[in-house]
């Protein structure tokens, strides 16, 4: 599925040292084609990194020998072509920010949705590997992450900075089923907590794929049994 | 009723009920030591004029006494008896009369029965009597003065160290990190007070720290596997193959995971703040916070067609931790959207001096002091987990702000204002 955006199968590391959650996110991961290794400390992580070359790394912060943050300043002068996203628990604000800091590309609060990380991972690796100039085929649509815009047929759809936002985030998990909560943590971030963002989250979709439907003509979104939505492009 | 207060009504009442009887006493004794006397003097004069009328034939109509008056009149029964008593002689009408002490007592003279009475004045002893009382009602108000005086000078002396306690745990909170220390005393009774109150003290305090640690690591441990769980379930969701029961099933597990997940991390959060693990303070416009959050938020306050009105005459700045500014205003901006209804409002209003955020709402069927406890909220069914407000309400314990919660006909008002 990845190949659908890039050519070669890309390679992930992933710094892990909880079991459960690290199965789940490799599950995920290489069914979206991504080749994914694994490290469950920071000695573990050196050493690999001194080995081989990932076009993303997953980082997480508190691991059993030391804190990952130790090991970025490294990597970003050893490897600068490859993406990092750091992953810590939640309020940790200060990790965040040292982190984003230190060269991080990217930060992801624990836990987060699986949905959520691979549409972070693309967005990185989009940002590193391409700057940005990407120009993503989807069905009929020609999408330019960078300047915004979404093309069907030379035609620019105008959609709404959320809109886009929604679109990227399924086309970034195609065939996935993305559930409510998932899309709408993804739009408000910690703002889906506080209020009832779900009615939002359904009158987005519904735009969204009225916008669409009417300049393709295809209907690329299911509705899958009230848990959520997935964008299919049946190639 | 303070202290002091009670202690002079005591005494006063005390000293009222003495005065009273002791008053009462000397104005009987008095009364009576005084009627002797004057009954003396009476007699005396009675001797006087029966030795005046056995010695010489005598006039009866020019019998004289000094410093007495005589009534004399005719009787036809001799009797022996003396009589001495109190009267009182009005000399003009609707004039108080003059009381006097009277004897009276019956004679012969030249064979024919008089009973003689001899008056003399109560002037003079009145006179005393009113001094004494005068006296005593300048001794009752001295005395009632010096004890007045007197009991200050205890109680801002002997009692110090008591009401030094007393304001030490009037700003006393259990939560905070501080030890309670109280200053020693060398009043026995003092000293056990002092020393029972810290015991009890640190009894509380390592019972709240307890069950703060308790809610703290339950929350942190259970985060890992629910995340766990929740991330399975995500994966198993996407199986395609799925039965649509199964599938609603599942739904419902992941559902729930999520909401656990999101209320042991938000208690997490709580008691991170309460245990003040947020550090360093800078000053942070808290209005201007607002402004950007709802510049967020816009798509969505036009898709629940709320009107936002901004009066921020002058910016609300406050020295606060940035990052729990953010989750603060998160909280109430989040609530004053979350809670409204169709075609409502949300104003902000910003001075120096105090942050309003009043928003349409429905009627609150919660008790309004309920509002920053938590898991108190509108109905159980609801999706909030019940602590927003109580998470804004720590941050601005923390940050030492007051907030304050107002409802006037369906607007709903959170007030913040540096304590």
């Amino acid at each position: 599925m990845i190949r659908y955006f890039y050519k070669k199968k890309l390679k992930l590391l992933i710094i892990e040292d909880e079991i459960g959650l690290r199965e789940s996110m490799i599950d995920y991961l290489k069914e979206e084609g991504y080749g994914c290794e694994l490290a469950q400390s920071l000695s573990e992580a050196s050493q690999k990194l001194e080995l081989y070359e990932y076009d993303c790394l997953l980082l997480d912060i508190g691991l059993p020998d030391g804190s990952g943050l130790s090991l970025i300043d490294s990597l970003k002068k050893r490897h600068p072509k490859t993406g990092l996203i750091i992953v810590s628990a939640r309020n940790s604000l200060d990790d965040k920010i040292e982190g984003l800091d230190l060269g991080a590309d990217d930060y992801l609060a624990k836990p987060f949705y699986l949905s959520e990380l691979s549409s972070r991972i693309k967005s990185v690796l989009r940002r590193v590997k391409f700057h940005g100039q990407k120009v993503l085929k989807v069905g009929l649509l020609n999408i330019t992450p960078e300047s915004r815009q979404v093309m069907v047929n030379h035609q620019p759809i105008v959609l709404t900075k959320k809109e886009f936002d929604l679109l990227i985030f399924f086309v970034s998990n195609p065939k996935r089923i993305l559930t409510k909560e998932a899309i709408a943590e993804h739009l408000w971030g910690d703002f889906a907590d506080s209020m009832d963002s779900f009615d939002f989250v359904y009158s987005q979709i519904k735009n969204l794929r009225r916008k669409l439907l009417e300049k393709t003509g295809v209907d690329y979104f299911q509705n899958v049994y009230g848990t959520g939505y997935s964008f299919n492009t049946n190639e | 009723m303070k202290l002091q207060t009670k202690i002079n009504y005591r005494f006063l009442t005390l000293l009222l009920l003495v005065f009273l009887a002791a008053g009462g006493i000397l104005y009987v004794a008095l009364g009576l030591v005084v009627s002797e006397n004057l009954d003396e003097i009476l007699a005396r004069k009675s001797k006087k004029i029966l030795q005046d009328i056995e010695n010489k034939p005598f006039d009866i109509n020019r019998l004289t006494t000094e410093g007495a008056s005589i009534l004399i009149k005719p009787v036809h029964i001799y009797n022996k008896h003396v009589e001495f008593s109190d009267t009182v002689i009005q000399y003009r009408p609707r004039h108080e009369g003059l009381g006097y002490r009277q004897m009276k007592f019956i004679t012969a003279i030249n064979q024919q029965f008089y009973e003689i009475t001899l008056l003399t004045s109560r002037l003079e002893t009145d006179d005393l009597m009113e001094l004494v009382f005068y006296f005593m009602l300048c001794l009752f108000v001295f005395i009632v003065l010096i004890l007045f005086l007197l009991n200050r000078w205890l109680l801002t002396s002997i009692w110090h160290p008591f009401y030094k306690t007393i304001n030490r745990l009037k700003h006393f909170k259990i939560g905070s990190l501080k030890p309670v220390m109280f200053d020693y005393s060398n009043v026995h009774e003092f000293s056990v007070l002092n020393n029972s109150l810290i015991n009890m003290i640190q009894k509380a305090q390592a019972d709240f720290n307890n069950l703060k640690e308790f809610t703290a690591n339950a929350s942190h441990e259970i985060q890992t596997p629910l995340a766990v769980i929740k991330s399975n379930l995500e994966i198993v969701l996407q199986d395609q193959s799925l039965t649509p029961k199964k599938h609603q099933q599942l739904s419902t597990a992941y559902t729930s995971a999520i909401k656990l997940s999101k209320l042991t991390e938000t208690l997490l959060l709580l008691s991170k703040i309460e245990n003040q693990q947020f550090l360093g303070e800078s000053m942070v416009d808290l209005s201007q916070l607002i402004r950007n959050r709802l510049s967020f938020l816009d798509e969505l306050i036009e898709f629940k067609k709320i009107t936002i009105q901004e009066n921020a005459s002058q910016p609300f700045r406050v020295k606060i931790n940035p990052p729990l500014a953010e989750i603060l205003i998160n909280n109430l901006i989040g609530n004053a959207i979350k809670h409204n209804i169709e075609n409502g409002f949300v104003t902000i209003e910003s001075t120096a001096e105090v942050l309003t955020i009043s928003n349409s709402g429905h009627e609150l069927e919660l008790p309004s002091e309920k509002l920053f406890q938590r898991f108190s909220k509108q109905n159980s069914t609801s999706d909030s987990s019940g602590l927003g407000l109580a998470i804004a309400y720590q941050i601005c314990e923390n940050a030492n702000l007051d907030i304050k919660y107002l409802c006037i006909s369906k607007i709903h008002s959170l007030m913040i204002a540096p304590k």
